[in-house]
């Protein structure tokens, strides 16, 4: 168990707020874009995306605009985290070691941090979806899945950065693996991916829920269970970590 | 000193190691050709126990382990054979401004150490007038740390460690180098007063420093580390004396 007592949790929840809010305005601190800069990285990728896709993609895709930018925020919000946990220890080693900072704190901040980036996306998708004529009640059926593509995240985080501070090439073969999810994934294509390509990618039926949320469509039941089955596995493995290495990994940093 | 209750602290035939991570060895190398990682001992005490109201200097040369035996109490490391026991409410600091961020301000520093260590939100504003005034810092409420001297530095992190500790109070303070404070004469004379006759009074505080005449003054217990080992247990004036003898020796 990571806590043990209402104190304890109190306390966690502070640090977490705490981490994540001042990580959240230290990125953009002094610059002139501010917190703008947390949409220019989607809205850039799509606006060139579009202009290059939307003919033969947005042929026989409906709403192409709305595809498009809803699998660049998710895809933003999920390869962002994932790029930097390997790295999390190492970064805030002064607080592991000067404080006694739990390490799950760190993971929990960091999820926490891009889901602040993430609520400006979604807001600008609100957008992109009224311009298109698209009921927003997708972005209510959207929450659920976004909670659980946290717990995924939150547990992935742990993992990822534990590995980090034990292998240091974790981070290499984690940008490897994001590039390959990005190409591998629907995101500005339509769905043809193979089976088997879609079982061995963890971000996919993530993204395919979340579509069939936004575009106010029926969940596939096989996708739910293979994001469940996802999130529970990365909970369980996150645990095992924890009891296996949560005490020795901080040595390494 | 011991009350014949349970101790605070209690260390039995704990051992802690490390593995080295020398620039030549990396994990490929290690699986393919089964090389041996070197391990270290760092730590080894058979006996080490602390009882409420004891309050413990820690002294020895650089790497004799003051800051691993610290770290391994605070739970930060854990041992890797024998048995540690802690009981109650204890609060680790290593260093005094760890915490500040050199693009936040000063405000948002004090806020956010603040939090860090659970203070409540309603309570950081009286906090933050407090570490104003015990640091002098007036009128640099919203400027960078990074354009901070320092001294200015070293200030203003004593400062918010000092409430820090009068807000959470806690039972047991484990401090690595507490009495190392970086600022000018005035201010480390008020800190030093402050540190002797209200943080360290009251609680049982284990403190790493190699500030000695601090440990003589303010410590009623020393001990003496050297190559992971307690070398000597007792008064802080002998232990001053010992420490001396093996460094000339």
């Amino acid at each position: 168990m990571v806590w043990m007592d209402k104190t304890q949790l109190r306390l966690g929840m502070r640090q977490v707020g705490a981490l994540s809010f001042s990580s959240f305005l230290l990125r953009n601190e002094q610059s002139v874009l501010g917190i703008l800069w947390y949409l220019l990285d989607p809205t850039v990728l799509f606006l060139i995306i579009f202009s290059i896709f939307s003919a033969r993609e947005g042929a026989h895709i409906a709403h192409y605009a709305v595809y498009l930018f809803s699998g660049l925020i998710v895809y933003n919000f999920f390869s962002t985290v994932i790029a930097e946990a390997p790295g999390l220890m190492r970064g805030y080693r002064h607080l592991l070691i000067g404080m006694h900072l739990p390490i799950p704190i760190l993971s929990i901040s960091l999820v926490l941090r891009q889901l602040y980036a993430h609520i400006f996306e979604i807001a600008l998708l609100a957008v992109v979806m009224f311009i298109s004529d698209i009921s927003l009640f997708g972005i209510i059926r959207y929450l659920p899945i976004l909670v659980l593509l946290l717990c995924f995240l939150t547990a992935g985080v742990y993992i990822l950065s534990v590995a980090g501070a034990l292998i240091a090439d974790t981070a290499n073969v984690i940008r490897f693996a994001l590039q390959m999810i990005f190409i591998g994934t629907p995101i500005f294509y339509a769905d043809i991916i193979p089976h088997f390509v879609a079982l061995l990618n963890p971000f996919y039926p993530f993204l395919i829920l979340s579509r069939a949320a936004l575009f106010n469509e029926s969940f596939s039941s096989a996708t739910l269970f293979h994001a469940g089955v996802l999130t529970l596995v990365s909970i369980l493995f996150a645990g095992v970590c924890y009891s296996l290495w949560n005490s020795r990994a901080i040595e390494y940093v | 000193m011991c009350n014949g209750t349970y101790p605070i602290i209690g260390m039995n035939d704990v051992v802690k190691e490390f593995t080295v991570q020398a620039g030549d060895t990396n994990v490929l190398k290690t699986l393919l050709f089964r090389k041996k990682r070197e391990i270290r001992i760092a730590l080894s005490i058979p006996y080490f126990h602390v009882h409420e109201g004891d309050r413990v200097g820690i002294i020895g040369r650089n790497g004799s382990g003051k800051s691993t035996l610290l770290k391994t109490i605070a739970g930060v490391y854990f041992p890797n054979q024998g048995q540690l026991t802690t009981r109650g409410r204890s609060l680790y600091i290593s260093g005094y401004s760890f915490t500040l961020s050199p693009n936040l301000s000063m405000r948002r520093n004090v806020f956010l150490t603040a939090q860090m260590f659970g203070v409540p939100f309603s309570k950081i504003s009286e906090l933050y007038a407090r570490v104003i005034e015990f640091s002098g810092l007036v009128g640099y409420d919203e400027e960078y740390v990074r354009q901070f001297s320092s001294g200015m530095y070293a200030r203003l992190g004593f400062s918010c460690m000092k409430e820090i500790i009068e807000e959470t109070n806690p039972g047991t303070l484990l401090l690595d180098e507490a009495f190392d404070i970086g600022a000018d004469e005035a201010f480390k004379t008020r800190a030093l007063t402050w540190l002797g006759s209200q943080a360290l009074v009251g609680r049982t505080v284990l403190c790493a420093t190699h500030n000695l005449e601090s440990v003589e003054k303010n410590m009623t217990r020393a001990i003496v580390l050297e190559g992971g080992k307690i070398i000597f247990d007792g008064d802080p004036h002998c232990a001053m004396d010992y420490y001396r003898a093996s460094i000339s020796s």
